[in-house]
């Protein structure tokens, strides 16, 4: 919905040609009006509601075409604080109400007609001739709700009414059509003395006297003195109006006050509606409009003359304004859009055709809300990614703040807090705009049994099907556990339901970040029964040919160059041993994750930059695997290249492998077609279950006709961190 | 025409603030803000600016006392800093082109400001009609070419609520017909502050819609030329971010110092070899301002310095 500004017909006036007509204010408010009146009701009036001195200005310089404004900035508040060079000054009421009841119903009515007599007292004490400035005021009706920032508003300037209208007995000229060269040259120099004398820069009501060869201006109180003798009054008024057939507002209660004190002398006045507007550093008047006006009668003594004045709303109907601040005054969604902002930086010039939306929008499930979920946790905050969600069973301890930035020392006490929760809690203080949740759950492993009981068994049966809902409501599953054999469940979940999985582990001095491969979506549900019928493994066999259905393979180039996305192999493919109990038959120091501190962070951060590096793919992840051939060449994604993996093998060089396997066939298949009851014989069993299962039996004697490759290439890290961050 | 009692006084005071603050080293508001910003010490560059030494009572303007070889850094220090401003300050009065010294409330610091209007057409290519006071002279087939990539601007306020408690009394009948165009109003309000860290000056500035909203980067590109878009996209000059203000505390948009001593250079060094005096705060803002929408007049340039000094002094 768009709300124009109201433009003026000039058509109109030709019908209703000979009555005088004013353009309203429309009322200007500036940013910084709604900040300070914030501050105000906060610090200062708090729940008082009595009225308030504002200060508004207006401005007879406007270039064609612009409403008529009444503006309030930041410094209305200082009723007597300077006005910007150049304009008048406008005294208002403020009724700041406290509640949005208070604001619809204070009767409007009745404010206005206070205001209306304050004018009409003042027109006829004469203390209006002494300061002019009390015919121009008005009202300013607001409630802040400073929950929702939304401010509620609703201006009055109030206009006394002759009850019969106001006739001209002419339209309107411009003064360059009635002034000479010279007239509009001595007129400019006389305003400008009467600034300088009434030590101000500009003066809202003045006389003006003129010949062919002078003019002369006088304040309106010089009344008497200055017309002496004079057969026509001219009246000049600071005119804010750009129309070139209508007077704006000012003009209204002047013509109240001429009428009252000289109405019965005057027969017709000359108002000249002083414009006064530089463009290009030239100045000129000549635009200037002059009336000649019938005054209208009115009967001495009579009663307050009725009055207008409230603004319409943008819809041009009697009633309140509303904006909405809580995009720029509610620190919440401030943070929201300088993060934002932040990011796109880098479109600008580093990378233009990066797609922020993708990485924003991507749901995070995060396995694992230790050393590397705290550390994948911030690098996707950094990238802006709004959907995190966290998985672990384990409570905060005294070790862990020093190295899981999300962590602090008061989060061990009492036993600690769990991880889940706590990470959540402390994303939401880092960034309130983060939409985290937290699952204090365990998930079941291959060798940890779970048939103690019938209870420990549908507990295990419940932490599956809350996986399972997990895994399919995210986009991308972050593996982040600190044992092996725990990523195998959420590997083969992530796998069935083709998500994308970031896997990030840490030894001593090495750790390793992949990409699993993404299957290919099933052709059709129904026709997938066997075991070769599953579209995304090659086969022993097969994979050393040609992958069918990928890009055919460019003649000469090695075996490991083009591998789609679809075709690379997970965690546990690259292993010749099967998950199993790992923590079993070790000391303390094997049991935990002992690694340099540092590499968390390192393994963490290249997880979500590798994340991001898909995202930006075409494919996503089906990315063909980059291998060191690729730096030479065109990079696939805006961020450079995709591999399959990084590692780091020692304290110096950073390695990726590739490793194209085929155990996800067998474990898929038997996943998808017996469910739990799979799962629960691998988690009950021994390795030699998995590893007779997938064939690593077989395969220990069959290595190199399994054709396990492996390609190692440098520097990928480095390269990414120089160009990513 | 120099109509103002006060501005004289005004002016003395930010130079005498300038003086003074220029002793104490920089504000710490601006400190603050950019606090891990690397701070160029090499100040002395602000030679290039001793030809204005005390703008509004030495006569001596174009004897170039100081420029020197020892120049190594065309950096600006906060004194002339404010003798910049003081300048512009006096040019801006004579030209009317609306810039002001806003000081802070219970604080030596301030800066300057100026606001503009800009109409942009809702739902429309053309965005650039009527321009505040100084696109009236835009190329029209310049105007035809843009409005492919213009994007028209989403300016919806919230709705309104609607008054059941009001009977409109009687139509008032001395109100002027007026329809809904579909043309929309910007105001613009740009600050210049000064910045110790990168000894240059910073132009805050933010838009908003006459009913004080502030309006978001991409609603105030859509309503930046889109000539200018382009450039300031791809321009090496500055970047924008969302920042608050450090005096006011309220959110703005910076265009980022950390390219404007590379632009400036240039400039500073061409004018020294040719004796001409700079006002590297005007030379700086006609750079910068134009991309976000402020245009600093030519007729700055036409104005003769001595001019504003002897206009001031008739008063």
């Amino acid at each position: 919905m768009t709300t124009p500004i109201f433009i003026l017909i000039e058509a109109a006036s030709s019908v209703a040609d000979l009555k005088l007509q004013f353009a309203p204010f429309s009322s200007a408010l500036e940013a910084g009006f709604w900040h300070q009146l914030t501050q105000k009701k906060l610090n200062d009036y708090r729940l008082d509601e009595s009225p308030k001195l504002i200060k508004g200005y207006y401005y007879n310089g406007d270039p064609l075409g612009l409403p008529t404004r009444l503006t309030l900035e930041f410094s209305a508040f200082e009723a007597d604080g300077p006005t910007p060079a150049r304009c008048c000054p406008a005294i208002g009421t403020l009724y700041n109400t406290n509640t949005l009841d208070a604001f619809k119903t204070t009767d409007k009515k009745a404010l206005l007609e206070k205001e209306a007599k304050e004018i009409w007292d003042a027109i006829q004490s004469g203390a209006a001739l002494k300061d002019p400035s009390i015919l121009c005021k008005f009202i300013l009706l607001t409630f802040a709700d400073l929950k929702k920032y939304h401010f509620y508003y609703w201006f009055c300037f109030p206009a006394l009414c002759f009850p019969e209208g106001i006739k001209i007995v002419q339209q309107p000229s411009v003064l360059e059509q009635v002034f000479s060269a010279k007239q509009i040259g001595a007129l400019q120099e006389a305003y400008d003395d009467l600034c300088i004398k009434r030590e101000t820069t500009a003066v809202p009501y003045f006389l003006v006297k003129y010949t062919d060869e002078t003019v002369q201006m006088a304040p309106l109180s010089d009344w008497d003195a200055f017309l002496t003798g004079a057969k026509k009054v001219t009246v000049g008024v600071y005119d804010p109006c750009t129309l070139s057939q209508h007077p704006g507002w000012p003009l209204r209660n002047l013509l109240v006050l001429l009428a009252y004190r000289w109405g019965s002398m005057l027969d017709t006045v000359e108002v000249l509606c002083f414009r006064d507007r530089t463009l290009q550093g030239s100045r000129s008047i000549q635009h200037s409009l002059i009336f000649q006006i019938k005054l209208p009668e009115l009967p001495l003594n009579s009663a307050c003359p009725k009055s207008v004045g409230w603004e319409k709303n943008p819809k041009g109907a009697m009633g309140p304004r509303m904006v909405n601040l809580s995009e720029c005054m509610d620190p919440k969604r401030l943070a929201e859009s300088s993060v934002d902002l932040n990011l796109k930086l880098m479109r600008w010039r580093l990378v233009p055709s990066l797609d922020l939306d993708k990485v924003v929008t991507t749901k995070c499930l995060l396995l694992g809300a230790g050393t590397l979920g705290c550390n994948v946790a911030r690098t996707l905050m950094g990238w802006g990614v709004r959907h995190i969600t966290f998985v672990d069973n384990a409570k905060i301890s005294y070790s862990n703040p020093v190295r899981q930035p999300l962590y602090e020392f008061e989060d061990c006490l009492g036993g600690g807090k769990s991880k889940a929760m706590a990470a959540v809690d402390r994303l939401t203080k880092i960034f309130p705009g983060v939409n985290a949740e937290g699952y204090n759950m365990s998930i079941p492993m291959p060798g940890h049994p779970v048939n103690f009981s019938q209870a420990t068994l549908s507990q295990a049966q419940r932490d599956v099907e809350q996986l399972e809902k997990l895994i399919s409501e995210h986009d991308v599953v972050f593996l982040l556990m600190d044992t092996r054999e725990s990523r195998w469940l959420p590997t083969v979940i992530a796998a069935s339901k083709r998500k994308l999985v970031v896997n990030a582990a840490l030894g001593f001095d090495t750790f390793v970040v992949m990409r699993h491969g993404l299957k290919k979506p099933p052709v059709s549900q129904s026709v997938c029964a066997g075991p070769d019928s599953s579209p995304s493994c090659s086969s022993a066999s097969s994979s050393s040919s040609t992958p069918a259905g990928s890009a055919p393979s460019v003649p000469g180039s090695s075996l490991f160059s083009n591998i789609p996305g679809h075709k690379l192999g997970c965690y546990f493919c690259n292993d010749v041993v099967a998950p199993g109990d790992s923590t079993r038959d070790r000391t303390l120091d094997q049991q935990c994750t002992v690694s340099r501190p540092g590499l968390a962070m390192i393994a963490g951060a290249l997880a979500v930059e590798m994340m991001v590096s898909i995202l930006q793919h075409s494919e996503g992840g089906y990315a063909v695997a980059s291998s060191s051939d690729d730096r030479m060449n065109e990079p696939p994604t805006s961020l450079g290249l995709v591999p399959h993996q990084v590692r780091h093998i020692d304290s110096h060089s950073m390695e990726r492998l590739m490793f194209v396997l085929f155990w996800q066939r067998y474990v898929l298949d038997h996943y998808e077609r017996e469910g739990f009851n799979f799962l629960s014989k691998v988690f009950n069993s021994s390795h030699s279950f998995l590893e007779d299962l997938t064939g690593l039996t077989l395969l220990h004697q069959e290595t190199q006709a399994a054709e396990v490759s492996f390609l190692v290439v440098k520097q990928w890290t480095s390269f990414l961190l120089l160009q990513g961050s | 025409m120099e109509p103002q009692g006060g501005s004289s006084a005004t002016l003395t005071a930010i130079q005498h603030h300038g003086r003074r603050r220029g002793r104490k080293c920089c504000s710490t508001a601006l400190r603050r803000s950019q606090q891990s910003e690397q701070v160029s010490c090499e100040l002395s560059a602000g030679v290039f600016l001793s030809q204005y030494p005390r703008i509004l009572h030495s006569p001596v303007r174009h004897k170039m006392t100081s420029t020197t070889s020892h120049m190594s850094s065309c950096v600006l220090d906060e004194q002339n800093f404010y003798r910049c401003c003081c300048l512009l300050l006096q040019q801006s009065e004579q030209l009317n082109d609306g810039w002001s010294w806003e000081a802070v409330q219970d604080s030596e610091e301030g800066y300057l400001r100026k606001t503009t209007l800009r109409s942009v057409v809702i739902n429309s290519s053309t965005v650039w009609d009527l321009e505040g006071s100084s696109s009236e002279s835009e190329p029209s087939d310049q105007q035809a070419q843009e409005s492919e990539q213009s994007v028209p601007v989403a300016l919806d306020e919230p709705d309104t609520m609607e008054d059941d408690t009001d009977d409109d009394d009687d139509e008032d009948d001395g109100v002027c017909a007026v329809s809904k165009g579909n043309s929309k109003v910007l105001q613009y309000e740009y600050h210049i502050m000064y910045s110790c860290s990168y000894s240059t000056p910073v132009l805050y500035f933010r838009a908003s819609t006459l009913q004080g909203r502030s309006l978001s980067l991409e609603e105030v590109w859509s309503s930046v030329h889109p000539n200018f878009r382009l450039r300031l996209q791809n321009s090496p000059l500055n970047t924008i971010s969302l920042q608050e203000h450090p005096l006011l505390g309220q959110p703005f948009f910076m265009l980022h110092p950390c390219r404007t001593e590379e632009f400036m250079r240039p400039v500073l060094l061409a004018a020294q070899e040719q004796h001409r005096p700079v006002n590297y705060v005007l030379s700086w803002l006609s750079v910068v301002g134009p991309v976000v929408g402020l245009d600093v007049t030519l007729r700055y340039s036409q104005l003769h310095p001595a001019a504003s000094i002897s206009s001031t002094e008739s008063d």
